[in-house]
Parts: C-alpha cells; sequence; structure tokens
C-alpha cells in the first residue's frame, strides 16, 4: 500500500507538472538551448554544452521546485496533504523526484541533439547519472530557499544571490583566471562540483578523487539539509496556511 | 472514559514558540462516539490550535490528547484513513478539474467512498470536469466538503463548513452532516454561524483566551442563559402594548390570566436566548469576532 500511493502520488504530481504547464516550459527550454547549439555549431557546442546543462540542471531545478512549492502555497493544497496517509518525507522526496526526472528530460533532449546532429562526442549514461544527482542537490537547495522566503520574487532574488557567491568563481576558473590550486577549495562550492561533473561528459579528463569527491559533496550536503532543515520546517508550512 | 469516547483532552496547553504565551492554556473536554461537537469562540481563542492538534497538523503540546483510550501521537499515518477535515479555505489545485481534484486526493487512502454520488449531491456533478480555478467561492466551499469525505471518515472536521454558501448549498451540507452523524459519525465543527450550531451541535463548548468557559448541549445553555420571563403583546387602542411575566408558576399569575381573558393578544414570547446572545455574553465578543 505504501509503494502504491508513493507511486499514485508521484503519477499525479507528474501530471500536475503537465498541467500547470511546467514539463512544457522544461520542454521549450531544452529546445531553445538545442537551437543555439545549432547556431554555435558542432566545434563551440562542445564548448558550451555543459555551461547549458548545468544551468539547466541547477538553476532551472531550483526553480522549478520553487514553482511547485509557491503554487503549492498559492493555493492552500499542503494542509490537505498533510491530513492524508502520505507522510511529509514521502511528499518531499516526490517532489524531489519529479524536479530530477525534468531535468532529466532536458538532458536526453540535449545529449542526443548534440551527439546525433552535431556530433558531438559526450556521456550520455554520465550525464543521466550526473545531472540526476545536481537536479537533486538544487532541488534541495531551491526547496530550501522557498521555504526561507515569501515569494518567487524572492527565490529569484536569492538564486541570483546564490549563482553570483558559487557560480562565477567557478565560470572565472574555468575561463582560466584562477590558478589551478583553487579547484580544491572550489570543490566545496555546489556549482563547482556540478559544473566539474557535467564537464567530464565531455572532457573526460577529471580525476577520480574529484568526482568521487564532488558527488559525496553534493549528496551528503542534500541529504544534511533534507534532514536538518526540510523534514522539520515542511509541515510548518501548512499549518500556517 | 468509556469505550463511546472517541477523544479525550486532558489539561491540553500548546504554545507556537518557546517563551511565548500559551494560545491552548490547559483545556479538558471530550467527544462522545456519534456526536457533533462545536468549538466555539472568537477569532485567537485557541479553537482552531485545538483542531490542528486534533489533526496532528501541530505536534509539541503539553497534556494529554487521546483518541479511543491511546495518545493520538502513538497512532501512524494509519490515523488519517479514519478522519476527514474540512478546511476554512478551498484547498484545491486550481489548473485540475473537480474530479481530478479528488481522484488526486482519493487515491490516497485505502478506503474511497464514491465520488460522483458525492457530487452529486452537493450539486457539482455537473461542473466535474471544469477547472477548479473557475469556481465560485460556495463551489470550492462545496468540493472542500466531498473532499473531506473522500475516505469514508469516522470522524469529521468541519471548520466553518457553510462559510459563503446560499442557504440551500448551506442546507445540503448540514443534511448531510446530519446523515453521516445518524450513520455512527463524529463530528468535530468549529464555526462562529450559531445558526449552524443550532442545527446541528448535540454539545458545545466555548473556549476564550485558550480556555474553555463553558460545556454543554445547547439547549441547557439556552436555558440557563434564558431568562425565564413570558412578553406579551396585545393590542391597546390602536396600538401595541408589552407586559412581563415570570415564566414561573405563570398558570397561576392572575395578571397574565387576566390579560389573555381580556386583551386582543398579538404574540406571546418566552424569554429564550439565541446562542448568539450566549457567545456574546460568554466570550465579550460578537459572533463575527
Amino acid at each position: 500500500m505504501f509503494v502504491a500511493k508513493t507511486l499514485w502520488f508521484f503519477t499525479q504530481e507528474m501530471r500536475r507538472m503537465y498541467k500547470y504547464k511546467i514539463l512544457q516550459i522544461s520542454l521549450f527550454l531544452a529546445l531553445l538551448w538545442c537551437a543555439l547549439l545549432f547556431f554555435i555549431g558542432a566545434e563551440g557546442a562542445a564548448q558550451f554544452l555543459p555551461l547549458f546543462l548545468f544551468i539547466d540542471a541547477s538553476v532551472m531545478s531550483m526553480m522549478m521546485m520553487g514553482a511547485i512549492l509557491f503554487y503549492e502555497r498559492q493555493e492552500n493544497t499542503l494542509k490537505p496533504l498533510l491530513v492524508t496517509p502520505i507522510g511529509v518525507t514521502q511528499l518531499i522526496l516526490v517532489r524531489i523526484v519529479v524536479g530530477i526526472l525534468i531535468a532529466l528530460q532536458s538532458v536526453i533532449i540535449l545529449g542526443l541533439f548534440a551527439r546525433f546532429v552535431l556530433g558531438v562526442e559526450l556521456m550520455l549514461m554520465w550525464w543521466v547519472f550526473v545531472v540526476s544527482v545536481i537536479a537533486f542537490a538544487h532541488g534541495v537547495l531551491g526547496f530550501v530557499i522557498s521555504l526561507l522566503v515569501k515569494d518567487f520574487n524572492g527565490l529569484l532574488v536569492n538564486i541570483i544571490v546564490y549563482m553570483f557567491v558559487f557560480g562565477f568563481p567557478s565560470i572565472f576558473f574555468a575561463l582560466g583566471m584562477f590558478s589551478p590550486v583553487w579547484e580544491n577549495i572550489l570543490l566545496f562550492s555546489p556549482t563547482h562540483g556540478a559544473f566539474v561533473l557535467i564537464e567530464h561528459g565531455i572532457s573526460r579528463g577529471t580525476s577520480t578523487w574529484v568526482i568521487v569527491f564532488a558527488l559525496t559533496y553534493l549528496i551528503g550536503l542534500s541529504g544534511f539539509f533534507l534532514v536538518r532543515f526540510i523534514i522539520p520546517r515542511y509541515a510548518l508550512i501548512g499549518v500556517k496556511e | 472514559m468509556t469505550q463511546d469516547t472517541v477523544f479525550e483532552i486532558k489539561h491540553l496547553t500548546f504554545s507556537y514558540k518557546k517563551g511565548q504565551p500559551d494560545v491552548v492554556k490547559g483545556i479538558d473536554f471530550h467527544i462522545k462516539k456519534g456526536e457533533i461537537f462545536g468549538l466555539l469562540g472568537p477569532s485567537g481563542a485557541g479553537k482552531s490550535t485545538t483542531q490542528k492538534i486534533l489533526t496532528k497538523l501541530l505536534t509539541g503540546y503539553e497534556g494529554e490528547v487521546l483518541y479511543y483510550g491511546k495518545p493520538l501521537d502513538s497512532y501512524s499515518n494509519a490515523y488519517f484513513e479514519e478522519v476527514g477535515v474540512g478546511f476554512e479555505l478551498p484547498v484545491h489545485f486550481q489548473k485540475l478539474t473537480a474530479l481530478e481534484n479528488m481522484r488526486f486526493f482519493q487515491n490516497l487512502y485505502q478506503t474511497q467512498a464514491p465520488i460522483e454520488p458525492l457530487l452529486e449531491r452537493v450539486g457539482l456533478l455537473e461542473d466535474k470536469d471544469k477547472l477548479v480555478g473557475s469556481f465560485s467561492k460556495g463551489m470550492k466551499m462545496r468540493l472542500n466538503f466531498v473532499r473531506a469525505l473522500l475516505n469514508q471518515p469516522k470522524v469529521l472536521f468541519l471548520d466553518e463548513v457553510t462559510n459563503g454558501l446560499d442557504p440551500t448549498n448551506a442546507r445540503i451540507l448540514k443534511d448531510m452532516i446530519l446523515e453521516f452523524k445518524q450513520a455512527g459519525g463524529t463530528v468535530l465543527l468549529t464555526t462562529h454561524l450559531m445558526h449552524d450550531v443550532e442545527a446541528l451541535c448535540d454539545r458545545v463548548a466555548f473556549i476564550k483566551d485558550g480556555q474553555i468557559v463553558e460545556t454543554d448541549t445547547p439547549r441547557a445553555l439556552k436555558l440557563k442563559y434564558g431568562q425565564r420571563r413570558v412578553t406579551v403583546e396585545h393590542y391597546v387602542n390602536g396600538g401595541t402594548a408589552q407586559a412581563h411575566f415570570d415564566l414561573d408558576n405563570i398558570g397561576k399569575n392572575p395578571k397574565f390570566l387576566e390579560l389573555l381573558n381580556t386583551q386582543t393578544i398579538e404574540t406571546i414570547h418566552t424569554g429564550e436566548t439565541s446562542l448568539e446572545d450566549i457567545f456574546i455574553h460568554i466570550t465579550g465578543r460578537d459572533v463575527r469576532g
């Protein structure tokens, strides 16, 4: 019964994403990235593809999670869910899985387009794996920010601040503006870990310990926020509705 | 406590944050199986907080909340298989249809009531395939009520259930609540609408500043707070005059009997107090909060 209820809730959440056009917006963005790659051309695509995937798996995952939660707040639909037999942890995990699947929609479309239309050599299954981890981590971060701010604008401002603090150093590093010794410190930034993991899908030159550290760090950080922050606070939002 | 007691609340105390004043201050009451129990009080009195505790939305309280004799917090999520909650505000996915909304929630339960007969009963069957976002507030409130019944609950928690409804639809919902009770169901009703209380409740508790100040049947409260007087309006010289008499031994009151025999009587009223008057008397506040 537990599995059946969770599966039902999952299918309904996916249906809701379709009805609320979140799936379609994500699909549109993936097609937009494809169009951009097409105009950039095969050579440049290998450079820009990791950046597009990074933006999709990180920023978009945070925004998607925020959209899900703010719609929920606007419609007062958390409270009735909290008085059903489905548990708070199930609710949260299903939402995060839905966020991961939306991110995977983009990576599969972009990966297939780059591989078969532009002829870019890439590791699609690797991207499916790491984008799942990155979308999970950033979905959790989007969840945390959404619980702390009052509205969707607040979420957007905080995502911009987050990207400014954690994203730009990684981009500067990728452009060779920082010395390689900074990489070890940058790995403590979730965005840098995410970028390194995605880039490995094309460059294949990342050392094993960096990959292991980045994966462990992203999963560990997400688990920490999930257990210590999101699960205890999520139900309180419903009570305040 | 007997087997007929669904909830027993002992010295229940709750504060939203440590160090802040208690919102609920050591209240005691019980709800029997098959009764409609009204929790009444002005806004901020603690009735919604109490209801949130009983629906397990709030934890961290002091005192005891027993459900069929066992502490409420010892029940798993299976508790929600037995209860239905009708919220004060619409709680629906606006971009799903009424039927999609109901199915969304219904399949989360093991026991499932047929949806369409319920929609038909509240007059929403024809609108079942319309987006809830296009519904009026009254339609959303009726859908709220259907949502609360989807799992064939044994206990119903209803908060301002007829809020925003026209008298006809309010009557339909009240009839359904009474049928639920007749079928053995138990109801905790929270409302400001004293007409609903008079029509539905077997017993009521008035809550003021986090404390229960009165618990009894509506009839007993009316007798307790009512004036034992009779007011007679009679015709005098083209106008109306009033005369007041004590209700006690009225059949032997010569002045009363003389008035009946000699004057044209227009109306006779006992000094029965309405629940609204009692609400104001007990809580010191108007029913609208």
